[in-house]
This record gives C-alpha cells, sequence and structure tokens, in this order.
C-alpha cells in the first residue's frame, strides 16, 4: 500500500460518512441508516469478528494436519 | 431466426461428435455447439412446449418461460467462455463431458415434468464427475468417488420423492409445492438440497471443485449448483425453511473461507456462501425475491468463473494452489491479477460491478418483508465475502510475501481472452442492470443506484479493507485442512469397509478355505486311501510306498476270498 492508496481510502470513508448527513434519506427511514457512520461499524466490526471468530472455531475445533483422513 | 428444438440437442450432439473431429480443429469446434444452444435458448418463443409420448405418458421435454429461460441464457454462455478457456486442452473425453455435462444443465433447465428432470439430473452427475476424475492423480480419484456417490443418493432420493409423488396424484408436471405440502415434496427438496450444496449436505462442493482439472473447475463452478437453485426457484418457493438454510450458508460458507487453505478451496466454499442469498431469496418468496435469486444466479455464475479462471492460472503456471505455499506473484501476471480483481469486485458487490445489483435484489426484498435479522446476516456474509475474495486470496496470492515460486509455464492466451469476456460481462451488467432486469422471470421496478445503497456499500466495504489490514497476517494461509461434514462420512470409512466388505470377504474366505480342504481330502481318500492311513498312523515319517504298502499277500488273498464268496453263492442259489 502506498501513502496515495491511504489517501485516496481516507477520502473515500469520510466521503461517505458526510454524504450521510447532505441530501434527504426518506427512501427509507429505517433507524439504522439514520445512525451516522452506522455501516462503516458494521463493517469493521462484522469483518474483525469474522476473522476472530473462525480462527478460534479452527483452532479449537476444527484444523487438522493435511494428511489427517490417509492415516490408517 | 428461430431454431425451434430443444436446446440441450446441441450439446449432446457435440458431445459425441467432438472426438470425430480433427484434434486441432476440436477447440473451435466445442465452441460451436455451446453457441448453437445459446442462439436457441436466446430465439425460443415464449411457452414454446417440445413434449413426446413414452408408452403411456407424455414426457414435456422442454417448455421455455421467462425463469428457465434466463437460466438457460447464463448456461450456453458460460459453456462458451469456458470452451475459450478450455481452447488449449488436448484432452478429448474431458471436453466430451463437459458438453455432455452442459446439456445435462440446459435439459433440467427446460424440463416440463418430473422425469425429465430427473433424467437430466443424473447425466448431469456423471458428465460433472468425470470433470474431476479428469486430474488423473489419487487424490482427484477419491474425490471424484465421494462426489459421485453423494450426488447418486441426491438422485436417489430425487427419484424416490418423483416416485412417491406421481403414485400419489398420477401428475408428473412440473410445478410449484405448497411449503410442507407432502413427503414426496420433503423427500425432493432433500434430492435438490444436496446438489444445491444446503449444510450440512455440502461437503461434496468444497471436496471436490479444489481437486477438479484447472477447466472442468469453470463448468463445474457454473452449473450443478445454479441448475439446482432453479429447481428450488420453480418447485419450493417461498419454503421458509429455505430461508433459514440460506442464511446459515451464507455466513457458514464464510467461516469456512477464512480456514481453507487451497485457493480453489476458498472460492467454493464461496459458492456456497453465494447460493445462500440465492436459496434465502427462494425461501422468502416473493416475486422482487425471486427476480433477485434469478438475478444473482446470473451474476453469480459470471463472476465465479472468473474467479475460478485466475486461481486457474495460477494453478496452470505453477502447479500450485494453497495460499501457504503461494505469494508475490502478481509480478508475473499482472493482466491476470487484474481481470481477477474485476471478478472480486464483482462477487464483493461493489458499485459499476454485477454483485452490487443482483445481490442487493435480495437483501432489499428480505427488507421489505421486514426480515431485518437474515439482512444483516446476509449483509455481513457479504462482509466475509470481500474478505475472502477480494482480500485474503488475492494479497496472499499476488502481493504479501514473496514465497520464491515462479510460474514455470506461459499463461495460455485463450484464458486470459475467456477471463476478459467474462470480466467485460460482469463490469457491462453492473453498469447497465436493466438489460439483466429485463429477462428476469417477474416485473421489476428495482433501482440499485441509490444513494443510501451507495453510503452503505462504501462504507461496509471500506472499513472491512481495514480491518483486513490490521488482520491480514491472521488471515494468511496455514498448511492444515479444516474437518467438515464430509468427516461423517470419510473417517468412519475404513472401518464401514471393514464391516461390510472385510466381514463379508472373511466370510467367504474361510468357506473358500473349507471347501478346499475337504476336495483335497476326498481326492486323497480316492486315489490312494492307504497312503491317507498311513499318514494317519505314522505321522512323524514320509509315506514311504515300499515299506507302507499292504505285502502282495492281502490283496491276492482278498482277491481268492472274493471268488470263492462270488462261488459259493451262484452255486447255493
Amino acid at each position: 500500500m502506498k501513502k496515495w492508496h491511504w489517501i485516496a481510502l481516507i477520502a473515500v470513508i469520510v466521503l461517505s460518512l458526510l454524504a450521510q448527513f447532505f441530501g434527504d434519506i426518506a427512501e427509507e427511514e429505517s433507524w439504522y441508516n439514520k445512525l451516522p457512520a452506522f455501516w462503516a461499524v458494521y463493517g469493521f466490526t462484522g469483518c474483525f469478528l469474522i476473522i476472530v471468530v473462525s480462527k478460534a472455531i479452527g483452532k479449537y475445533f476444527l484444523q487438522k494436519k493435511e494428511d489427517y483422513y490417509d492415516e490408517p | 431466426m428461430s431454431l425451434e428444438i430443444p436446446p440441450f440437442i446441441f450439446l449432446v450432439l457435440g458431445a459425441f461428435l467432438l472426438p470425430l473431429f480433427p484434434k486441432k480443429v476440436q477447440p473451435a469446434a466445442f465452441l460451436v455447439f455451446p453457441l448453437l444452444g445459446l442462439i436457441t435458448v436466446w430465439t425460443l418463443p415464449d411457452q414454446w412446449t417440445f413434449s413426446t409420448q413414452f408408452y403411456s405418458y407424455e414426457l414435456v421435454i422442454c417448455k421455455v418461460d421467462a425463469l428457465s429461460r434466463v437460466f438457460g441464457i447464463i448456461f450456453a454462455l458460460i459453456g462458451l467462455i469456458a470452451g475459450i478457456y478450455s481452447w488449449h486442452v488436448k484432452d478429448t473425453p474431458q471436453q466430451s463431458s463437459a458438453l455432455l455435462y452442459g446439456a445435462g444443465a440446459l435439459g433440467v433447465t427446460f424440463a416440463g415434468d418430473f422425469f425429465t428432470l430427473l433424467l437430466f439430473w443424473e447425466l448431469m452427475a456423471i458428465a460433472s464427475t468425470f470433470l474431476i476424475w479428469a486430474r488423473r492423480d489419487r487424490e482427484s480419484a477419491s474425490a471424484g468417488m465421494r462426489y459421485f456417490l453423494v450426488h447418486l443418493f441426491g438422485g436417489s432420493l430425487l427419484m424416490a420423492g418423483i416416485a412417491l409423488h406421481f403414485s400419489q396424484t398420477g401428475q408428473t408436471e412440473i410445478r410449484a409445492f405448497a411449503p410442507g405440502e407432502s413427503v414426496a415434496a420433503w423427500l425432493m427438496l432433500i434430492g435438490v438440497a444436496i446438489n444445491t450444496a444446503i449444510p450440512p449436505l455440502h461437503a461434496w462442493l468444497s471436496d471436490s471443485y479444489p481437486k477438479a482439472t484447472v477447466t472442468g473447475a469453470i463448468f463445474l463452478s457454473a452449473m450443478t449448483t445454479k441448475s439446482a437453485v432453479y429447481v428450488l426457484a420453480r418447485v419450493f418457493p417461498a419454503w421458509e425453511i429455505l430461508l433459514y438454510l440460506g442464511v446459515t450458508m451464507a455466513l457458514y460458507g464464510v467461516v469456512y473461507a477464512v480456514l481453507a487453505n487451497d485457493i480453489r478451496q476458498i472460492l467454493a466454499y464461496h459458492i456456497i456462501s453465494q447460493v445462500g442469498y440465492m436459496v434465502a431469496g427462494v425461501g422468502i418468496g416473493t416475486e422482487m425475491a425471486i427476480n433477485g435469486t434469478a438475478a444473482h444466479a446470473f451474476s453469480h455464475i459470471l463472476y465465479k468463473a472468473l474467479l475460478f479462471m485466475g486461481a486457474g492460472v495460477v494453478l496452470h503456471t505453477t502447479g500450485r494452489s494453497k495460499l501457504s505455499e503461494l505469494g508475490g506473484l502478481g509480478k508475473c501476471m499482472p493482466l491476470a491479477v487484474w481481470l481477477y480483481m474485476i471478478g472480486a469486485f464483482s462477487i464483493s458487490g461493489f458499485p459499476l460491478f454485477n454483485g452490487f445489483i443482483s445481490k442487493s435484489i435480495i437483501i432489499s426484498s428480505a427488507g421489505v418483508e421486514h426480515l431485518y435479522v437474515a439482512k444483516f446476516l446476509l449483509i455481513l456474509a457479504s462482509v466475509g465475502t470481500f474478505l475472502h475474495t477480494g482480500l485474503k486470496l488475492p494479497y496472499h496470492t499476488w502481493f504479501g510475501r514473496d514465497s520464491g515460486v515462479k510460474p514455470t509455464k506461459k499463461i495460455p492466451r485463450n484464458m486470459l481472452v475467456a477471463m476478459g469476456a467474462l470480466a467485460f460481462f460482469c463490469t457491462f451488467f453492473g453498469v447497465f442492470p436493466q438489460v439483466l432486469y429485463s429477462c428476469l422471470p417477474f416485473p421489476i421496478d428495482y433501482q440499485p443506484y441509490t444513494k443510501l445503497h451507495l453510503i452503505e456499500t462504501t462504507q461496509l466495504l471500506a472499513l472491512t479493507f481495514v480491518a483486513f489490514w490490521i488482520l491480514r497476517w491472521k488471515v494468511a494461509g496455514e498448511p492444515l485442512i479444516a474437518l467438515d461434514t464430509d468427516w461423517f462420512y470419510r473417517k468412519p470409512a475404513p472401518l464401514i469397509r471393514k464391516i461390510f466388505i472385510g466381514g463379508v470377504n472373511r466370510v467367504f474366505h474361510v468357506c473358500d478355505v473349507l471347501i478346499s480342504t475337504s476336495v483335497r481330502l476326498v481326492a486323497q481318500l480316492a486315489s490312494n486311501p492307504i497312503e491317507l492311513w498311513q499318514k494317519r498312523r505314522f505321522p512323524q515319517r514320509p509315506f514311504d510306498a515300499d515299506e507302507d504298502r499292504f505285502p502282495l499277500s492281502v490283496s491276492l488273498g482278498l482277491t481268492i476270498l472274493i471268488i470263492v464268496l462270488i462261488t459259493l453263492i451262484s452255486v447255493t442259489k
């Protein structure tokens, strides 16, 4: 990741956060669409949880050596 | 121009004619058949029906409507593009099986009665198995056998359901069942669920697709699960259980994709995840949701084939497909990486790509029906989709740590051409969604590009990226496998073999030994009873004819005795 990649990413995030406050969002007045940064928080925690929870399930239950099925 | 023939006929013909072409023309000849199929599917008039009399039954071989047409178009189109991708393949039997497999998928899509459906269903199972076996190594051989057995089992359940349905109602025509209508419907549902890869009946997919040939995997990724989705949409709309199963599927695939190491297995688990959206759409069952299912199946086939092609390029050129062995390959295949990324943007639902315009129909339809839990879980699954197919897989294959692995072969140009064609379609339908929407089974008034939807998607994707970047080494490949429900038939297999094959073999062995021993004894008794008797008396020394034989006088005496006896008997009479 080069420096300008990060700048672009931050710009996109800021824009999407600001966009929530401009124009009308009457088409679907659900509570979560009115919360600022709702989807950002959902995306971040969602991704975080997917990785951490899946890795934990894998580590404690599911992951085995590659020759697991070859053993007699 | 309108060719009024059932479209599968061209592909069946192709499968049998292809071996007759000279080797050099075969790749080009291959393309002709799906192309003819595509033209036919495109031009057949609506409600066109082709039926034939089979004894006293009327088989509706082909029946066209909007739902079957949209699936038919995509199956024929993907057959054509996968044909370009496999232009360099010299393996005629494999290519013939691919055509036959496509014929099966088209046959299922246009079948008008359950018997025809079953016939093509089994054709698909048989033909597709060869695409796994064609890799010709030990792993593929056993994975292919497991795949085949699971599909035979699924086919049997479907057949049992159809037979029961027929015996109860006397009907064979395909129609939608009311939720929980009959035992027959449930049996059919389980049979179809196996092909749809609904957990816990899904393990055949993630087990076998990574072991198929590079080109065979493209056909596989497109046809089996999506033709099953078509049957679900046609026969089981609005079965509520499918909503729960679909949402579970969408997340199940995501969890396993975190753990998978083989790049094609990551993609395979994301087929399960993506098909989850479609199954959930069928479960919701409204016109909007069924439209979403059809649109998403269409989009999914395009971008999933593109992703499998990208992974196939890596496997073809380096001979490797495990993330733990790959890394830093990007500089050697920049074009392939970009084309793959278009597929990844599409599956992740980036605006301007086709996942954005189809996945959202299903998610919105869940919202319209006030199924908020389902909606949020499906959105969570799409976070996972971007995480794996858009970030984990490309980062650890083409970027990240340089593993030192370098391509040993050049990328065949036809592979890139096929990927380019798919990338074009993924973008085209993303930019002009109305083209796809106009083909959907029900009238649709849906606008994907709303401000709200764009804000939601941008925030979700951007922050998914941030979370991935923080944890990127946690999702690096590990040389491990994750157990899945195939454990239940793979692990006990040796034991079951021991009971059902070993036990029977032992009985046969014992009988065999008994019979051969008794035959030997009888033979000895008949040929030389004295030897047998002497051996019993003196087991410590071998039989010696000179010593152990009775003296000559014994036999002479016996002969004389018998003569005397006979004489006496005849005289006294």
